[in-house]
């Protein structure tokens, strides 16, 4: 499976704090960057971890069905929890989503 | 593909079992039965053998690896006919018998009632084979159903 | 991504190997009283692991930075078919024949649970992508 692309990669939300006028010369981006660095590092790190986790089950389950694993059992469980993870990161995802949808409905 | 094939393998199993089970309660019923003088009812063997036709199931031959001729082809089990056992008759000294011969001799049928209950175990178990083998291939179809529920 | 993944390549043809099997194992079994019947075997587990293997080190040269993405046909694991054979090496009775009704029974029962197993873990696999694209687990 490919990764969710990094939040970083995504338009940059208004984080900053309001009413603050942006200096002249100064890119909004570049303000927003350094407002949101935790969050999307902490992010990414999540979808990356994710995606070894799920390449993991995958390589249990292949195992699993070459017959070279003794007991299948640890091949389900493996499965289980990435799947698990997984599950969690699509809520997420749709979260995100419904928040950045919000927001845009939002007249400023 | 191989699973339901293998209903019909599995079916033609149980059929030649209980032909061979019908086989072996005709022998038992007749195993004193004279049928003249000189003469008398001859023990039933069935004859099986792999099926050349019936529910054809070719196995996939992997290109370039060899399979064993006929390996591939699993057509099950047929019985290819109901032959009559060739050994001697056996004599048996009863003189006051309405069918015996000059010297009082009977002649009885070559029916051994402990090789026919031996035959009839062995018919008992393949036949519970073959059913455990239908279950296994049901069991396994229902299973595959799973993936698109 | 999913129309592609090899894992659910893999788990199919393990699918189908034991499928296969299966179906040997009935015959074995409707032939267990045939005189002079050899019992037939299928194998595809170690075949199918190399032919994964290969695989799996294909799309990774293709991942690579200036690797042309397409794909090669064919590929191994789906090109993958199960090995049949007649042991006719052994001989288990008077009469030739070498089937043990109770060896066949017990291969077909495991058999069956790999077959399970091996279902489920496509089933799990075939959601986790409808989950992906629908959004609701």
């Amino acid at each position: 499976m490919t990764p969710l692309p990094p939040i970083a990669a995504l338009p940059p939300m208004p984080l900053g704090p309001i009413g603050a006028a942006p200096e002249a010369g100064t890119a909004r981006g570049e303000r927003v960057a350094d407002a949101t660095p935790g969050f999307g590092a902490m992010l990414d790190r999540a979808v990356n971890g994710l995606n070894t986790q799920l390449l993991e089950s995958e390589r249990l389950s292949e195992l699993a069905a070459t017959g070279a694993l003794p007991d299948p059992t640890m091949a389900l469980v493996e499965v289980e929890k990435a799947d698990l993870a997984f599950q969690t990161a699509v809520q997420v995802r749709n979260k995100i989503v419904e928040g950045w949808q919000e927001l845009s409905r939002m007249s400023v | 593909m191989g699973m339901y094939a293998a209903l019909g393998i599995s079916a033609t199993g149980l059929a030649a079992e209980r032909l061979r089970m019908d086989v072996i309660a005709s022998n038992l019923a007749n195993a004193d039965s004279t049928t003249g003088v000189g003469d008398a009812y001859r023990r039933q063997a069935v004859a099986m053998a792999p099926a050349p036709g019936g529910p054809a199931f070719a196995l996939p031959r992997p290109a370039g690896i060899e399979s064993t001729p006929g390996a591939a082809d699993l057509h099950g089990v047929a019985v290819t006919g109901i032959v009559e056992d060739a050994s001697p008759l056996r004599r048996v000294y009863e003189p006051g018998h309405p069918q015996a011969d000059d010297q009082g001799y009977v002649t009885k049928p070559n029916v051994n009632p402990v090789t026919e209950m031996v035959d009839m175990v062995a018919a008992t178990r393949a036949f519970q084979a073959n059913v455990t083998a239908f279950e296994a291939t049901k069991a396994m179809a229902r299973d595959a159903l799973r993936i698109i529920q | 991504m999913f129309p592609d993944d090899l894992t659910v390549d893999v788990l199919t043809a393990a699918l189908h190997g034991y499928g296969a099997r299966h179906a040997a194992l009935a015959n074995n079994l409707a032939n267990a009283e045939t005189p002079g019947y050899k019992r037939i075997d299928v194998s595809f587990e170690a075949a199918l692991a190399e032919a994964a293997e290969t695989d799996r080190a294909a799309r990774r040269r293709r991942a690579e930075p200036g690797e042309d993405p397409g794909r090669p046909s064919p590929d191994a694991v789906a090109g993958h078919l199960p090995a049949v054979r007649a042991v006719d090496t052994t001989v288990l009775r008077a009469d030739g024949s070498n089937v043990d009704p109770d060896d066949e029974m017990a291969q077909l029962a495991a058999n069956q649970l790999a077959h399970q197993t091996v279902t489920a873990l496509l089933d799990k696999k075939l959601t986790q992508f409808r989950s992906a694209v629908t959004g609701t687990p």
